[in-house]
């Protein structure tokens, strides 16, 4: 393999790597995230439906 | 066609389960922020999930794989390239934390702040093009992937391209940001998941050293090396250098970064997914690939033709279509409808708030959240029918990623060009910013328009290039701001602005 081969290949497999890291961090992140989003919503709901 | 039962009730049960989340989350919209923002609640790993399926679009697989398709091993320069904009940006916040501490809605709302309001409306005018321009690919493209993965015969596009408008604009329509980020959540899962599953079976088929054998054949060194690429070449590069630190700013990934519960929070949601970025450009470039060393052996079936060429674009899924196993491969179509869906209502929504926030409303201030609701709901249907009319009747003349990337120019030249010059340097002004949009709004319709079409002398048609007039635009925008704003800061002194905090709503 020549150079531009070998450097493409690394970064191919450093990519594919950061890619499926961000996927486990997020989905489990963004599983507590949901709950605060949907708490924080509700919560502004009834604020504005008690101003009305 | 290529699809069974399993199939099949893998997209169904995709498709129940998002309209569901729509229809859910309705009574969650109290006001327009809720509607538009939701609510700016979201926190970091929402923030990236729904970034992430945003970015990730089916669009963005498509032209990725054409490009890997066209150039070989020398397109993934174009990701790397794409990482390092994000690194930037990550850690120093460019252009993102200074909007985001400013409390604006939509980039163009800034132009309102820091310089007049005819110059807020033309920035949102040229956003507002580029981007509905940018968008028009969308459906055609979405529409070709799941023609020849699911194998429906070509005269289907066209009521393929309609019915997913119309489930797209049900969702959109009914649930506004709410829906779309919960949406976004699953989407990201399933998305992400095919991408790396499927990555692995278009590899595993041809086998890799079989697709560098035959990416040396047909390219030599220029299928490696970008800068000896006949499809790239060192212009190119300098092109898309011009543009990293404005990278991952297209307006929809702005309104995440604007959504978030905070600058600084804005700041790290691009520092940690710009590293998926990589792959989110390099994968499906492999795809395209290793369709390319498949549709060089023998055994290939033929690549579907348009106006007696090969359509390079359909290279890739019908390679998917021939290579994955049952069951992963409506898997795979329920992940690119979710990939197609997350993109497009994002970017329908988008665009349909920079027309009601910006041009709309510096004109009637007076509307009221709910008329504004309805007026961004009606400008989400207007624009899905645009996209549907232009993806039909257009054609770029280069690669479709190339198209994409001038349209990218047209907005980040013009709008993000003037806006970090409005938050970093003192002097700019309202004379300087408006000759800098109109120029760098106006250039790459040259190349948009012209490119291809016959109009242009031979001789001449290199100065309609898009990597020529990709290069311009960004150097003229430049001399124009400065030059414009050091004439006049007399007559028209710049404006300065007091950020409103760092945190909180």
């Amino acid at each position: 393999m020549t150079g531009w081969q070998t450097a493409w290949t690394w970064i191919f497999g450093i990519a594919v790597f950061l890619f499926f890291l961000v996927e486990v961090v997020v989905v489990v992140g963004g599983a507590r995230d949901i709950g605060d989003m949907m708490r924080s919503l509700m919560g502004q709901a009834d604020e504005n439906r008690e101003e009305s | 066609m290529n699809f069974i039962w399993l199939d099949w009730a893998m997209i169904v049960a995709f498709l129940l389960l998002t309209t569901g989340i729509a229809f859910m989350t309705r009574r969650l919209i109290s006001n327009y922020d809720s509607f538009l923002l939701a609510g700016r609640s979201l926190k970091l790993y929402l923030g990236m999930a729904t970034m992430g399926a945003t970015e990730l679009g089916l669009v963005t697989l498509m032209y990725f794989s054409e490009q890997g398709y066209k150039s070989g091993f020398s397109a993934f320069a174009i990701g790397v390239i794409s990482l390092l904009g994000f690194v930037f940006v990550g850690k120093t916040g460019f252009i993102i934390k200074g909007l985001r501490d400013l409390r604006m809605h939509t980039i163009a709302e800034f132009f309102g702040l820091r310089y007049s309001r005819s110059t807020q409306i033309v920035a949102a005018i040229i956003t507002f093009a580029a981007g509905l321009m940018n968008m028009g690919l969308f459906l055609v493209l979405g529409a070709k992937f799941l023609l020849y993965m699911v194998g429906l015969p070509p005269e289907a596009l066209p009521y393929l391209m309609f019915g997913l408008l119309l489930l797209v604009l049900l969702y959109t329509v009914v649930g506004g940001m709410v829906s779309v980020v919960l949406t976004d959540y699953v989407q990201f899962i399933i998305l992400f998941t095919s991408v790396v599953l499927t990555t692995y079976f278009a590899i595993t088929h041809v086998g890799y050293d079989a697709v560098i054998a035959a990416v040396q054949i047909e390219h030599g060194a220029g299928g490696f090396d970008p800068f000896l690429s006949d499809d790239l070449g060192w212009l190119f590069i300098v092109w898309l250098v011009f543009g990293l630190p404005f990278t991952g700013m297209w307006p929809p990934a702005l309104s995440r970064a604007l959504s978030t519960v905070d600058g600084e929070t804005s700041r790290k949601l691009y520092g940690f997914i710009g590293l998926s970025f990589l792959g989110r450009a390099l994968m499906p470039m492999m795809w395209g690939i290793c369709a390319f060393a498949y549709f060089a052996g023998a055994d290939a079936v033929p690549l579907p033709m348009v106006d007696g060429a090969p359509d390079t674009a359909a290279a890739m899924p019908v390679y998917l279509s021939q290579i994955l196993p049952n069951g992963l491969r409506g898997l795979v179509v329920a992940a690119a409808l979710a990939a197609l869906m997350s993109t497009f209502d994002s970017y329908l929504l988008c665009w349909s708030s920079i027309l009601v926030n910006d041009i709309v409303l510096p004109l009637r201030p007076e509307l009221k959240d709910r008329q504004k609701i309805l007026l961004t709901r009606l400008s989400v249907v207007g624009c899905g029918l645009f996209v549907l009319g232009w993806g039909y009747l257009y054609s770029p003349p280069e690669t479709f990623f190339r198209f994409m990337a001038i349209t990218g120019t047209m907005y980040s030249a013009s709008v993000l060009l003037t806006t970090a010059m409005g938050l970093y340097w003192k002097k700019a002004n309202t004379p300087g910013t408006l000759a800098s949009l109109c120029v760098a709004g106006l250039l790459p319709l040259t190349t948009i328009f012209l490119d291809g079409s016959g109009i242009v002398p031979p001789a001449y048609e290199w100065m309609i290039e898009d990597k020529v007039v990709g290069i311009a635009t960004f150097v003229a925008s430049v001399v124009f701001i400065v030059v414009a704003s050091l004439l006049t800061q007399k007559s028209h002194p710049p404006k300065v602005l007091q950020p409103v905090g760092t945190g909180g709503n």
